[in-house]
């Protein structure tokens, strides 16, 4: 006992002197060797990292709106112990217990949803409409995703396609009766529209229901296995009533998919007669949230249940409606439940930022290897391999943040003019900011090395927690092949009225086309103009090549809707390139609101590195000669010359996030002492 | 650490500093107008600079508080390890009846006041009780101890009121051996949940018989923003209760506590604690106290503003007749309105920094007061509280909904001066995790 604690003292001693001579080496003579210490000491980024600049100046353009709301969320959290606090290295971490199971979990999502709602986080969710309501709802959805995707799902499925779709499919009368309910969590809905056999293609869903004028009733039935209702969030557990997606049947005439409303359980939570609810079991993330199998029996509801703002029954049995095309009426029927797809896209880039600010906090605390022999090891961003890993992630996470203001914005200014675009601008964000996440999440993981696969450390485990995003929803797939099928439409009706392109941004194909330079050098690589120019032309020629292709197959006698899907390698380019493009755009609206400053100097690395990054990853620049041989071989040298200048910058990028460290993870901060032994004996 | 006379440290010298700012003419007379705000800058960049090396600071500070805790002498204490009240305590915040805001880092340690400590312990976990709600699982075995004790609660048990038996009572965890996953909670009263220190951290313990100890859990409350925006003054007890202070030793025994740390001369905190812990004893919480309304704290002061604050304590007083509520009303009322939202803010935001994020942005914010550009309330509550003391301040704005979003945003602005910089922290590289990490 003596002598261990003496050479641990003379070890002390040795580590204070050391730490005093180190502070004089200067920073940039690595090679210089210091005598390696006994042990690895963690050293806080913040105190080797200056910021060039105003990481709550940046904080305010990334989250865009309800700054405040957000810091009061992240604070009711924090506050309580339902957000599980767990100290780890002298910082305390909220973040759900991942190890109770599933039933443990779901409870405990409901129970946090109800200490929120104590706390009026929900209040004005439904009763108050606006885009300031909105956008402070939309705040703090962003910030409850942060910490827990099962919870801000679990919200979702409740307030925006349950209370959603009353608000968009129903009228007054439901309003009125449902709204202020399910705002208070009087009652909890589920929202039932995919089934076992049907998912994407909502119109082709089995599950019927037919008119009994005697009782004024709409009754439900699951004719068969296929049509059972699945992945219903909220149906295994807790809700008490639901929206029911269903073929009406009006005296043996179809008249396509409406919404009813259904209660499956009663206050005490049984299970409704004539209802049988099973439940999707455990999953590979989002066990937070009951998903559940629900099959209808004959279930009888009122006449006045139908959500009827296109199409209604009368009560001695009439079906009427505005539209008479059934085609038409389910497009107006669906287009306001677009939020969905909104905060998808908005969430995963939140995800992303969690992700990256994990790994680049880790990677400038870690080291590894030395240069010369027992000379001090790196640090992992200091090496260039490693920059390229993370920077081009964070400027494509930047370029999207920016994109997903862009489409909130867009959404909660909808007029009834601009819902094909947001349609379309949604598909392709969703399903390019989705993706985005899942490439960054497995890319940080693997940076953060072993550390990256314990639960704790958030970015392993949130790439199953944040997987089914490129499902729900709209498949990302589909969603893409949507998107370019529109930007044909467009392309054909423009040619066929003679007419100027208008909307989606294909204003510049009324242009001339533009010509990219023969030799590229650095300052043309990173102006504007050229990396605008060369986005449209890329999108510009494939939807002629698109256009061409589908209209070959039809001239050779395909039917239009084959010629598209066997086109599909080029809709897929086309769909991409659309999307680059949008997102492209609206970083450089972005950065025209700034005034000349550190901020927007800045910003201006992320965009080129953006529209550098995304044309050396795309072969379809190469493919279709867009860039030459020689040009390609510049943007990837650029590339590696735009990470080692985004490099000092860093940290102050992943600070200005606006995540709070209590939401990041125990690698983020001191990582020694989380994992010291005396933690160990707590 | 200990005071001279009967306070520990009443605060900064305001009344000097606003006479500085002001290039010394005397108040009464004159518009103030803060010519000279750099030198005030330059006290409170130094006073800041002080309060980050007592929050990082490894070796042991013990603060002995009998007497007047306030402002600047809380910042010059609460960072330290040990803080050991009296039963002549007075701790209070009064920043936002002066046109002020809590600084010395209180946006730091008021946003982390744990309410009570709740018992997290892994045995209770072993009942499989999920991590938290474990206490009212136990609401039978918790039955007849607040009928016993009917002074400290109501007769029921809530998960509110066993937090406060919590405080002042020993938990003993006692494994029947025919149900050995079953532990039963036995309740000695009288006793202290003590603290205990281990080389890295604070942990607090309760005994659970046989010598074997059980961690306990902080929960937190909005009780920082109350005591915050409304400057309640705290005693001895309350301090101990809300984590402000870490010990409660009565004044008699004081001398024989510094003779016995003395002795000891050493600055290891586990023997340090082990000392006062010797002279400690646990106050009762006096009947009036704030903490008997813990509820009404957490329901009220957790809300997102001001105004919203204020109106939920309003919908509170109407629904029962409370001198502690009409007292919160008017307090809140008479405060500067831009020093309550700028307060709020701060410790709103303070809730997710470190100790050193908050020193920085509170020293935007004091720059910002100081200058006067969007409110002068600073040296007018100087003038209606220190100099003429007619304690009749006439605010500007003079209402909640005359502050704009952006004048707020302005006090967490850089301050738009080509001379003027961020308060620069000293490097304290390999600090360990205590020294960060106090409250």
């Amino acid at each position: 006992m003596e002598s261990s604690s003496s050479t641990e003292r003379v070890r002390f001693r040795t580590q204070v002197l050391a730490r005093h001579l180190h502070q004089h080496v200067p920073s940039q003579s690595q090679s210089q060797s210091l005598h390696p210490s006994t042990c690895l000491s963690y050293s806080p980024p913040e105190l080797s990292e200056p910021f060039d600049f105003d990481t709550r100046d940046m904080r305010k353009l990334m989250d865009g709106h309800n700054l405040e709301d957000r810091d009061w969320l992240f604070g009711l959290m924090v506050q309580s112990n339902l957000f599980c606090p767990k100290e780890r290295g002298g910082k305390v971490f909220v973040t759900p217990d991942y190890n109770q199971t599933m039933e443990q979990q779901r409870e405990m999502t409901m129970k946090r949803i109800g200490y929120l709602s104590d706390r009026g986080v929900f209040q004005g969710w439904l009763t108050k409409t606006g885009p300031e309501a909105e956008l402070r709802k939309f705040a703090f959805l962003e910030v409850m995703g942060i910490f827990d995707h099962s919870l801000s799902v679990k919200l979702g499925v409740h307030f925006f396609l349950w209370g959603g779709a009353i608000q968009f499919f129903g009228t007054k009368r439901h309003h009125e009766k449902w709204l202020r309910d399910t705002e208070t969590y009087l009652i909890k809905g589920c929202f039932a529209m995919t089934e076992l056999g049907h998912g994407s293609n909502v119109r082709g869903i089995e599950t019927v229901t037919t008119y009994d004028s005697n009782t004024e009733e709409f009754v439900i039935n699951t004719p068969c296995e296929s049509a059972q209702k699945y992945w219903i969030g909220g149906a295994a557990n807790h809700a008490t009533h639901t929206i029911v997606f269903s073929q009406l049947n009006m005296n043996g005439n179809s008249q396509g998919v409406h919404a009813f409303i259904a209660q499956i359980r009663d206050t005490d939570g049984n299970i409704c007669p004539n209802i049988r609810v099973a439940d999707c079991g455990h999953k590979i993330g989002l066990n937070g949230v009951d998903n559940g199998r629900i099959w209808f029996d004959n279930v009888r509801v009122p006449r006045e249940n139908l959500l009827n703002s296109v199409a209604d029954v009368s009560p001695d049995g009439q079906y009427l409606s505005a539209i008479k095309n059934p085609d038409q009426r389910f497009a107006a029927f669906l287009a306001p439940l677009t939020s969905g797809r909104v905060t998808i896209a908005v969430s995963s880039i939140y995800t992303s930022k969690i992700g990256l600010a994990i790994a680049m906090r880790y990677a400038l605390s870690r080291r590894a290897f030395s240069l010369v022999p027992n000379g001090p090891e790196v640090l992992l961003l200091d090496y260039p391999s490693h920059q390229r890993r993370l920077l081009p992630l964070l400027a494509k996470t930047y370029a999207m943040s920016f994109a997903a203001n862009y489409l909130k914005m867009l959404y909660v200014r909808r007029t009834p003019e601009t819902n094909k675009t947001i349609h379309i601008v949604s598909s392709a964000f969703k399903a390019s900011l989705t993706w985005h996440n899942m490439r960054t999440l497995q890319e940080c993981r693997e940076a953060c090395g072993g550390q990256g696969l314990k639960t704790e450390n958030h970015v392993g485990h949130l790439k199953s927690e944040f997987d089914v995003q490129s499902t729900f929803e709209g498949d990302n797939n589909v969603l893409m092949q949507q998107v370019s099928k529109a930007l044909l439409a467009e392309f054909v009706s423009a040619k066929k009225k003679n007419k100027p392109f208008a909307g989606l941004g294909l204003e510049h194909m009324n242009k001339a086309c533009p010509i990219v330079p023969s030799q590229l050098t650095s300052s043309t690589l990173r102006s504007v103009h050229f990396q605008t120019d060369i986005f449209c032309l890329r999108e510009r020629d494939l939807l002629h090549r698109f256009a061409a292709e589908v209209s070959q197959h039809q001239v050779q006698g395909e039917s239009k809707e084959y010629a598209f899907i066997v086109s599909y390698q080029l809709a897929e380019d086309l769909g991409k390139a659309f999307s680059d493009k949008a997102i492209l755009q609206t970083f450089i609206e972005a950065e025209e609101t700034l005034s000349a400053g550190p901020l927007k100097n800045i910003l201006g690395l992320l965009r080129t590195t953006y529209a550098l990054i995304t044309m050396e990853e795309d072969a379809a620049f190469l493919r279709y000669g867009f860039l030459s041989r020689e040009n390609a071989a510049a943007v990837r040298k650029e590339v590696g010359k735009l990470c080692s200048e985004l490099r000092p910058h860093a940290l102050a990028l992943v600070s200005s996030f606006g995540i709070p460290d209590a939401f990041l993870s125990p690698i983020a901060f001191n990582w020694v002492a989380a994992n010291s032994w005396s933690s160990v004996q707590d | 650490m200990i005071g001279k006379g009967r306070a520990f440290c009443a605060g900064g010298d305001v009344a000097a500093v606003v006479r500085d700012i002001s290039g010394g003419r005397p108040f009464s007379f004159t518009v103030i107008v803060p010519c000279n705000w750099k030198l005030g800058a330059e006290y409170f960049w130094n006073e800041f600079t002080l309060n980050y090396l007592m929050a990082t600071y490894s070796k042991t500070q013990v603060s002995i508080l009998n007497g007047i805790v306030m402002g600047g002498g809380a910042g010059a204490s609460i960072h330290g390890r040990f803080r050991v009240a009296t039963e002549n305590s007075v701790f209070a915040m009064p920043e936002t009846a002066l046109g002020l805001f809590p600084d010395v880092g209180a946006s730091y340690y008021l946003s982390r006041l744990p309410g009570f400590f709740v018992s997290s312990s892994q045995v209770l976990e072993k009942a499989d009780l999920s991590s938290f709600i474990p206490l009212q699982s136990f609401q039978e075995e918790l039955t007849p101890i607040f009928q016993e004790k009917p002074r400290l609660c109501a007769q029921t048990p809530t998960n509110n009121n066993i937090r406060l038996l919590l405080t002042s009572t020993q938990v003993l965890l006692q494994n029947d051996p025919k149900t050995p996953q079953n532990p039963h909670l036995i309740f000695q009263h009288q006793h202290c949940p003590f603290q205990h220190v281990n080389r890295h951290k604070i942990c607090n313990y309760l005994h659970i018989g046989d010598g074997r100890y059980v961690q306990t859990m902080r929960e937190l409350d909005f009780i920082g923003e109350y005591v915050g925006l409304t400057g309640a003054r705290l005693d001895g007890a309350e301090m101990l209760a809300c984590g402000l202070a870490t010990h409660f030793v009565p004044s008699e025994r004081l001398t024989s506590l510094e003779e016995a740390l003395h002795k000891v001369d050493s600055g290891d905190s586990m023997v340090v604690s082990a000392i006062i812990e010797e002279f400690s004893l646990l106050p009762t919480l006096k009947e009036k106290s704030a903490y008997h309304r813990l509820d009404i704290i957490d329901r009220c002061f957790s809300r997102r503003t001001i105004e919203e604050i204020l109106s939920a304590l309003e919908s509170e007083a109407e629904k029962s007749k409370d001198d502690w509520l009409s007292l919160t009303i008017q307090a809140l009322k008479k405060a500067s309105p831009t020093s309550l939202k700028i307060s709020l803010r701060s410790i709103r935001e303070g809730r997710l920094q470190g100790v050193g994020q908050c020193l920085v942005r509170e020293y935007r914010m004091v720059c910002c007061v100081m200058r006067g550009k969007v409110s002068k309330d600073f040296f007018e509550g100087c003038r209606a509280l220190l100099l003429d003391k007619d304690k009749n301040p006439k605010w500007e704005p003079s209402r909640l909904d005359l502050i704009t979003d952006s004048m707020v945003d302005s006090y967490f602005s850089k301050v738009d001066d080509d001379n003027w910089r961020d308060l620069k922290l000293p490097a304290r590289s390999n600090l360990p995790v205590h020294a960060i990490a106090k409250l």
